[in-house]
């Protein structure tokens, strides 16, 4: 719209004068230029607003607005989840995680029966192969520094390596083997005359709580024996293969004496073995088995050296089980 | 025409309940006039605009905090006579012509806030109830700056006839709205 407030106000001053000149100065007709002036400028002033386009101002104010209500929706709305995830997260960091690291963990204990090999795989990874008549207790999951399991016979182990967590193997002798990360064979039998620790890979500390508080650390082929009878700890050299030969299924011995050889096979073919003779005890052999039975083994023995042997048969008890069957070795 | 009691509930509608409605009624009451307004202060009507629609983006951000002291009226015309003193104070280049036309910081007489808006629409409903004739006469000459020699070739009457409708309709302005004129 061509409008020029100029213009117009000549306009009207024009219009006045023209009045002024028309009519006599009376106080009435003053009054009514006034008021006449008072109409144009009105007029003036309502054209003016007549030509502002209010709807489409209100677009874009509206526009604006609506923007700003979507941000503070926006924003409204991660501050609710970042409240939301902060209050899960504090309840697992300081409820629901001590909850399940207090919480009592069950255990498993795996024994191995007599003449069987039981290899079993822990929760961290780690592999261990169970001896005859051995047994194994561990958690069915590792929580905390450390990884704990109890061990009551032979194992051998091959631990994952973690640096951060500690593997331990505890034994009734309070034999504490610990290792990050290795291979090693622990033979602690409770009714043996001593425990061996042998080391094949790695390195472990052994710490012995006796009435003397020793630990040791061994390096790769050596092995820890604690003397039950004299509580002494000695560390020797050895043939790992010898002591390890058990988990491949095979008995080695290296100028081994009958007592101990007798002790090993009661152990794997779960029988009893008495030696009549004292003497019989410091016989000794060199042998290696991997298949024969208890018979073919005592046949071998026999026809190295002058001895002879009977075993009982198994006889039905009371209780509707059998008992072991018994093999007495006596000299020729 | 709005009394204040309405435009506070108006305004409260905005502030507690977020209402968009009340809102847009409250703009499309009062941006013309308030654009009109700020163009006593700066001569550009788009800056006017500008900054009256700025005002109202700000009333509406604010609404919970905004504290109405005398009256809504009061605050719409100080926030924007406010703007336009920011506006002034900013172009530095026009110095000299903000400081001859910066708005003085002294409050409107209450009879200026009362007419903000309100006497230009009592003007146009008294239009609104001219005689036909009359009213086009009047619009002609007032809003189209026709002469009244170009008023009486369009309307097809003579320019005496033309003058008479000035005349009458002048009258009956005053008349109704002599309460309010000076």
């Amino acid at each position: 719209m061509g409008y020029s407030p100029s213009r117009t106000s000549s306009l009207c001053n024009q219009n006045i004068s023209e009045k002024v000149q028309r009519a006599p100065k009376s106080g009435s007709n003053m009054k009514n230029l006034r008021q006449v002036n008072g109409i144009y400028e009105l007029t003036e002033t309502l054209t003016k607003q007549q030509s502002i386009d209010t709807a489409k101002a209100w677009n874009k104010v509206s526009r604006k607005i609506a923007y700003l209500s979507f941000r503070k929706r926006a924003w409204n709305f991660s501050c609710r989840a970042a409240v939301i995830l902060l209050i899960l997260g504090l309840l697992y960091q300081f409820i629901i995680q001590p909850m399940l690291d207090t919480a009592p963990i069950e255990s498993i204990t795996l024994s191995s029966a007599p003449g069987i090999v039981t290899k079993v795989i822990l929760p961290d990874g780690s592999e261990v192969w169970l001896n005859s008549q051995s047994e194994l207790t561990y958690p069915i999951r590792f929580t905390g520094k450390e990884r704990r399991v109890e061990l009551s016979g032979e194992a051998y182990f091959k631990v994952i390596a973690d640096q951060q967590n500690r593997f331990n193997v505890a034994t009734s002798d309070n034999i504490t083997v610990s290792a990050y990360g290795t291979e090693f064979n622990v033979s602690a039998y409770p009714n043996a005359s001593e425990c061996q620790v042998t080391l094949t890979e790695g390195n472990v500390n052994v710490a012995v709580e006796a009435e003397r508080p020793v630990t040791k650390e061994l390096s790769v082929g050596q092995k820890l024996v604690l003397s039950r009878l004299t509580g002494q700890v000695n560390v020797v050299e050895t043939d790992t293969y010898v002591d390890t030969a058990w988990k491949d299924g095979k008995m080695v011995f290296r100028r081994e004496n009958l007592e101990t050889i007798v002790y090993k096979l009661s152990r794997k073919f779960g029988v009893t073995i008495y030696l009549e003779d004292d003497v019989l005890k410091e016989y000794e052999y060199t042998a290696t088995f991997t298949n024969e039975t208890l018979e073919d083994i005592l046949e071998l023995l026999k026809r190295s050296a002058p001895i002879t042997y009977s075993i009982s048969d198994r006889e039905q008890l009371g209780n509707d089980t059998f008992s072991r069957r018994v093999v007495t070795i006596c000299t020729r | 025409m709005k009394d204040n009691a309405f435009l506070h509930n108006l305004f409260r509608r905005i502030a507690f309940n977020d209402d968009h409605e009340a809102f847009k009624e409250l703009f499309f009451d009062f941006y013309p006039s308030l654009c009109v307004f700020a163009q006593r202060y700066i001569s550009s009507a788009e800056v006017c605009e500008d900054i009256v629609q700025e005002t109202f983006y700000n009333l509406w951000k604010n609404r919970k905090k905004i504290k109405v002291t005398s009256s809504f009226r009061n605050l719409l015309i100080t926030s924007v006579k406010n703007s336009c003193a920011d506006y002034l104070r900013k172009q530095s280049v026009r110095k000299v012509h903000a400081e001859r036309e910066a708005p003085h910081e002294e409050m409107d007489t209450p009879e200026e806030i009362y007419t903000i808006g309100e006497l230009e629409k009592m003007l146009h409903e008294a239009l609104e109830r001219l005689p036909p004739n009359v009213q086009k006469a009047f619009k002609l000459s007032r809003c189209e700056n026709m002469t009244y020699n170009q008023i009486a070739e369009e309307m097809g009457v003579s320019p005496k006839t033309v003058e008479a409708y000035i005349s009458k309709a002048l009258n009956m302005l005053r008349t109704n709205l002599k309460d309010y004129l000076p």
